[in-house]
Order: structure tokens, then sequence, then C-alpha cells
């Protein structure tokens, strides 16, 4: 309390001056004494010092040179010292250090200003080392004849301090300090209880009242269970307590816990507390301070729900997301990436990007790319990258986007791969390629031969040149027409929209007229056909139209792709629920990776192309769409250069539910 | 004046026959009209005789490679009428 050391103003009107005045008085009459032996006044030593009462003034004076002239019985007695030992003492070695160059500041300014009094406290040392508080009062009499010297005096004012600013004994200080760490607690801002050992609330401050809406007086001496615990855990809790009086274990003690409370207007809400434990003896009890953290438990919860949220958008969506951190490992798989790659997360999560592409099944080519563009994103060199990449095997074409993925201040975090399947789209285009070629041969051939035809028959001076060009043009046109009805009912077929004809269908009749028709290419070609089983197979509920226009496409195919002198075997037979037959040849076959693709539209085999130009690519795919449109089958087996044979599967009797399936919609193939 | 119904039966025909003029169908069974026309200029024998190519397609890479080959003219055949075909004829039978 250093502060409370204050000079008073130098002023020789003070009101002490008075009592001042009468103190040198006596003072000098004493100063005399004091030099014709005053050795009789005993100093009082050892370690106690003696409180004078407050009017006890002790008197010193201070001579020019700074030493002490005299001292007063009191100030003996304050002091420590022996008369003896303070006379010529510099006066100073009293003052307490902490406070000596205030003091001697003071004491400059004082000795600068004859007649001033200047008044201060300060600490004070008795010789045994203690310390005091002394009120101490100097005036300057240098001038005066009668003294030639600076008076000061002085009071022991150390009780008085102490009642003032602190305590005064151990027992207070505890008190006070007790006083202290209850009003901490009570004006806490966090809710702070405490209970006995029968589980009674005893302390319950300001904030357990915005907590839990109990006031202190309505709370305190209160069971905690009653007021404060969910009915669900007041058992628990119970036992807890007898646990723990029974055995002194405890299971809660110490540990950050987390439970529903109760609040007084009756809803429950998450709280957070420690409890500690305070033995007084054989007497117990526990201290919490509780936090309410509802908010943080809808953080969390709020937290928790978005991260599910976009788990389950990234599990969900169409696309495969894979994800590369920075350190270029690969992170996390999706669903639906683990579908479209073929991998188990386990399998690649966690190792480097580019071992994992060769574990995946890329070309060499389109890792290349995909490594490329991963070294480039991670590296800052670029953020967005794209491109196509085969899963070889698999006929699986994905389009890739690499894009860095940054947090929310720009720093990269890694790398997302976004994966599409467009096999299909590429299929399409590849079709619609096709499409293009196949109008342009199929369609502009035959028209631009109507055309040139009709020039001749029109430039002709022979009237039977002119027949003749006129009958290859009404040809060429019929083959046209036939051309587009089959693309017609292609179209129909695809959309649904083709209606069926269901009759009782005579399969061996129908594949003996369909050999019939073929007969004059059979026989220019010199192939041989040979027809079994026909009487084997029941007539078959279908639509012979259909069906003939199948038959006609698979032998036709045959006649067409076998070299002369071929044989063509037909052959019908039956199981349990389907009627079947075969179209097989020796002709040039098909390339096994050709097959799957066989039944498309406008696709033709790659060694067709090469025999003969002549073909639409579309006899198949019609045949493929009216199987499956009267709920049968149509396959195909082959080596190339071995022949192939056509397999078509009928089921012998229709279900009911299959009539009105006239405009069903069928998924894309 | 004689027909051949493939690339390959064509180049034969055209060493046998020696013809004045060739017209040449772009899209042929077994050999393509490119090849056909790679082979026809290939050879000494027959590196002299014009070749008109006759083709469905109107993409430009066709015609380019064509006449990059020596075709001495590139035709779609679906804007073409016979009297110009016979038009090209004679103007090639005539700098022969």
């Amino acid at each position: 309390m250093n502060s409370a050391i204050r000079p008073v103003e130098s002023d020789t009107k003070l009101p002490g001056a008075g009592w001042f005045a009468a103190g040198v008085e006596t003072t000098l009459s004493m100063t005399r004494r004091a030099r014709h032996g005053a050795s009789d006044i005993r100093a009082r030593g050892g370690t106690t010092r003696t409180r004078l009462d407050e009017s006890s003034y002790a008197v010193v004076l201070i001579g020019p040179d700074n030493r002490i002239r005299y001292v007063s019985p009191q100030a003996v007695q304050l002091t420590g010292y022996s008369t003896g030992e303070l006379v010529d003492m510099d006066p100073f070695r009293l003052v307490h250090p902490d406070d000596q160059d205030r003091m001697r500041r003071l004491f400059a300014v004082l000795r600068g200003r004859p007649g001033a009094t200047v008044a201060a406290e300060c600490r004070a040392l008795h010789k045994d080392g203690s310390l005091w508080w002394a009120a101490a009062r100097g005036t300057n009499l240098l001038d005066d004849p009668g003294v030639g010297a600076i008076a000061v005096t002085y009071r022991d004012i150390t009780e008085k301090r102490e009642s003032d600013d602190g305590p005064h004994t151990a027992e207070e200080a505890l008190r006070a300090s007790e006083e202290r760490s209850r009003l901490i607690l009570a004006t806490a801002r966090q809710a702070y209880i405490a209970i006995d050992s029968a589980g009674v609330i005893t302390e319950w401050n300001t904030a357990a009242q915005f907590t839990f809406g109990w006031t202190p007086v309505e709370a305190i001496g209160r069971e905690l269970a009653a007021l404060v615990i969910p009915p669900r855990y007041r058992e628990a809790h119970a036992r807890g307590l007898r646990r723990f009086q029974e055995s002194g274990e405890s299971r809660i003690i110490g540990k950050r816990l987390e439970f529903p409370a109760l609040h007084r207007d009756g809803h429950e809400f998450p709280v957070e507390f420690s409890i500690s434990l305070l033995r007084d003896g054989s007497r117990y009890s526990f201290h919490a301070f509780v936090a309410d953290v509802t908010a943080r438990s809808r953080l969390e919860a709020a937290l928790r729900e978005g991260e599910a949220l976009i788990r389950s958008i990234v599990e969900s969506t169409s696309d495969g997301i894979m994800f590369v951190s920075a350190d270029g490992r690969v992170a996390s798989v999706n669903r639906r990436a683990q579908q479209m790659l073929a991998v188990e997360p386990a399998a690649v999560e966690g190792t480097v990007f580019a071992q994992a592409l060769e574990q995946i099944g890329f070309g060499q080519q389109d890792s290349e790319a995909l490594s490329t563009a991963a070294q480039a994103v991670l590296g800052g060199r670029g953020e967005d990258y794209q491109g196509d990449a085969e899963l070889r095997g698999r006929r699986l074409v994905l389009h890739w986007v690499a894009r860095a993925a940054r947090d929310n201040i720009g720093g990269l975090t890694g790398l997302t791969f976004t994966l599409r399947d467009v096999t299909q789209d590429r299929e399409v285009s590849r079709m619609k390629s096709e499409f293009v070629s196949f109008v342009t041969h199929q369609l502009r051939t035959p028209l631009a031969g109507i055309k040139w035809l009709l020039e001749l028959a029109a430039d002709a001076t022979d009237g039977r040149d002119a027949r003749t060009y006129i009958t290859d043009a009404r040809d060429v046109n019929e083959r046209m027409v036939r051309l587009v009805n089959d693309l017609l009912d292609l179209s129909r077929l695809e959309t649904g929209a083709l209606q069926v004809d269901i009759q009782p269908v005579d399969l061996g009749a129908l594949t003996k007229s369909v050999i019939a028709e073929q007969e004059p290419g059979i026989r220019q070609k010199g192939h041989t056909v040979t027809v079994t089983g026909g009487a084997d197979v029941p007539p078959i509920p279908s639509d012979a139209r259909l069906l003939r226009q199948v038959l006609t496409n698979l032998v036709s195919n045959a006649v067409k792709y076998t070299p002369p002198g071929g044989t063509i075997r037909v052959t019908m037979g039956r199981d349990a629920e389907r009627a079947r037959w075969s179209v097989e040849d020796t002709g040039i076959g098909i390339p096994a990776r050709n097959i799957p693709l066989l039944f498309q539209k406008f696709y033709r085999a790659e060694n067709a192309l090469a025999i003969n130009a002549e073909g639409t690519g579309l006899g198949l795919a019609l045949a493929r769409l009216i199987m499956e449109r009267l709920d049968g089958d149509v396959w195909c087996e082959s080596e190339e250069g071995r022949g192939a044979t056509f397999f078509c599967a009928l089921p012998l009797e229709r279900r009911p539910a299959d009539q009105p399936a006239a405009a069903q919609a069928r998924p894309d193939r | 004046m004689s027909a051949a119904t493939d690339g390959e039966e064509a180049l034969q025909q055209v060493l046998t026959s020696r013809p004045d003029v060739i017209i040449l169908d772009w899209l042929l069974p077994k050999l393509p009209g490119v090849a056909v026309l790679r082979a026809l200029k290939a050879d000494a024998r027959c590196r002299n005789i014009p070749v008109l190519v006759l083709s469905n397609s109107t993409r430009d890479e066709d015609r380019t490679v064509a006449l990059d080959l020596g075709a001495a003219g590139y035709l779609v055949k679906a804007d073409l009428r016979l009297t110009d075909l016979r038009r090209r004829i004679k103007e090639l039978l005539g700098t022969c």
C-alpha cells in the first residue's frame, strides 16, 4: 500500500504547527539534557517492539551534516537502537530501503526551504529487522539560531494501517481469503454448485441461477437430484453417491463430463462439468463449475449434420469422385467411383496416385495424362484439367475433370477428380457418325442411281432401252422402299410404338417359306441349305410378319457372308419353355471383339466391310429389337473365319401380362 | 468399256484392258477407292490414265486426298448429272 504514503504540502501553516512548536519547546529542553548525560534513558532491546500509543511522538533532530543530533526516549523505543547508537547515525538507516529514495527527496526539498514543514508516511526499520509504519513530520529549523537542525517528529501508525488495509492475523487473513473466494465464486460468469455428502446443495451462485432457473435462496438446501438431474438419471446419481459413501470410490470425480440437465422450466439441456472433491476431516463435499453447452451441442450437431449431408451428396451423386490429398495420395473414393473403377476403397486409399492408376487398370497413355494433370494441379501450375480415359477390359470410357481443391482462404488442400461414365455418350456420337455415313451411302447412292437411270431413259432413242432403264430404276426404288421401311420399323420398335399381331405361328413352315424366297441367291452362290426339327416345334403365339423379318435377315446374312459352295444349316427345337432355332453357316465369321456390338444399328463387323460394301447395318439390330418385342432372345456365336451361328428363342406361351405391352418404354441399350 | 465390282477386280482389269479413262467409285468392297487410286498412280504402266473419282462423300478430306493422289476429278454422285459426267469423260478423252 505504498500509495498511501503521501507528502503533505510544505506549508508552515499546517494544522500540526501548534503541537509541533510545543514539541520543539520540550525537545529543546531535552536536547540539553541529552547533551548533559541523558544516558539513563535506557533503550529497549530485544526483538519485540513496544507500541506507543498514538499520542506518543518521538523526536529526532538532524544536524546540517545530515546526522542525528538528538533522539527522544520515544525514538529510542520505536527504533530499538540505543541513544549512543542513534546519535551521529545516518537517519535514513531507520527508513525501509523501499522508501529511502522517496524520503531522501522529500528531505532534500525540506532542507532547501528554511521554515518549511513536510509530512509523510513511510515504512521504518526496527533494529531487529522488523518493519513498522511511521507518520513523520519534519520542520526546517536550520536557520533558527536556537536549534540549527531539522526537527523530525514521528509516531507509530502500524496498527492503524493494518486495520485499514489488511488482515492482522492468520485467522483474519484466512477469513478474508475465504470471503474473497466466495465473492469470486458468487460473481463468476460460470455456474458454480457444491453439494455435501448427502447430495444437498450448499453453494449455488448467480450464474447457476441463469443456467438452471433457480435462485440461490431456492436452491441451497435442496437435493441436487430433485432440482437439476433429469428423472431418468436420478437413480444412477443416487447409486454413485452411495458407492462413494460406502467405498470412497468414484467413477466421475476429476473427469470432464457432459450430461443432460433439467432447467426449472422443465426443458433439458446439455451441460459440461467436472467435479472436484473437497475433504475437511471426515466431512467432504463436491464442487463443480457447470457450463451450459447447448450452443456448442447445437453447433456440433449442425456440423455433424452438415458433414453427413455432404457425405450423402458425395456418396449418392452419379459422378465418381476421387480426392487426392496435397501429398499426392488417394484420400477418398466415393461409392460411384468405386463402382466405375471396380476398386475397393481400402485398396487405393492412402496409395500414391500413380500407383492407384496402375491398380485401376487405365491404359498407359491415359494414366500418363491423369498423372500429369494431378502433378500440374498439386504443383500449382494449373487449376483445371480434363480428358477421356478408357478402362481396358471393361469397355468403359470415363470423362475426367481434375480440379484443385482449396480451403476457404485459398490454400491448396488437394485435387478432386470427377469421373463420368461417357461410354454411352461416346457410343451415341459414334452411332451418329455411322448414321451420317449410312445415309450418305445407303440413301444417296440409290437416289443418284435412279436419277441417272431416268436421265438415260429420257435421252434414249430406243424404246426398249428406255424400258430397261425404267425397270432398273424401279428395282432400285423398291430397294430403297424396303430400306426406309426397315428404318421405320427400327424406329417404331425403339420407341415401343410398333403394334404386334399375335397369332399361332408354325415355325417350320415359316422357315421353309423364307428359304424358298432366298432361293435365287442360294443357287447363285452354290450353297447347300438344310432344315431340321421343324416338326418338333408346336405352333407358337407370335407375330408371323416380324418373325419372318428376323429369319429373312439371318438367312440372307448367312448367304451373303458365306463364300460360294458353303453350307447353311437351319435347326429348330424346343425345351420346356421355349422354342429355339439356329442358323449356322460356314462363312467368314465375326471377330470376337465385334460380337458385342453386332446387334446395334448401323454397326457392321470389320470383316464384313472389307468383303462387301453392300449392307445397311440394320438387319441384326432389327432382329434384336423384334425378338425383344416378342419376349424372345437372339444371340450369336462365332469364330472369325470359321462361320457363325445365330440363335433365337421364343416362349412357347405368352404371359397374359405381356399383351398390353405395346407402348412400354424400354431402357436404352 | 469394262466394269469391275470391287477394288481388286478393278486393278486387274486396268492392267489387262488398259482403258483410256477410269471412273472410280470411292467406296468399294475389298479394296477401297483410295487404295485403288494409290496403286494406279504408283504403277508406271497405268500412272497416266486419267481417273475420275465418283463418291457419295462431300467431305473435303476425301476430295483433297483424291486430288492429291492425282485424280483428274472428284465428283459427288448426288450432285451429278449424267450429261456432266459425259462432258467430263469427253474432255479427258480429248486430252489423251
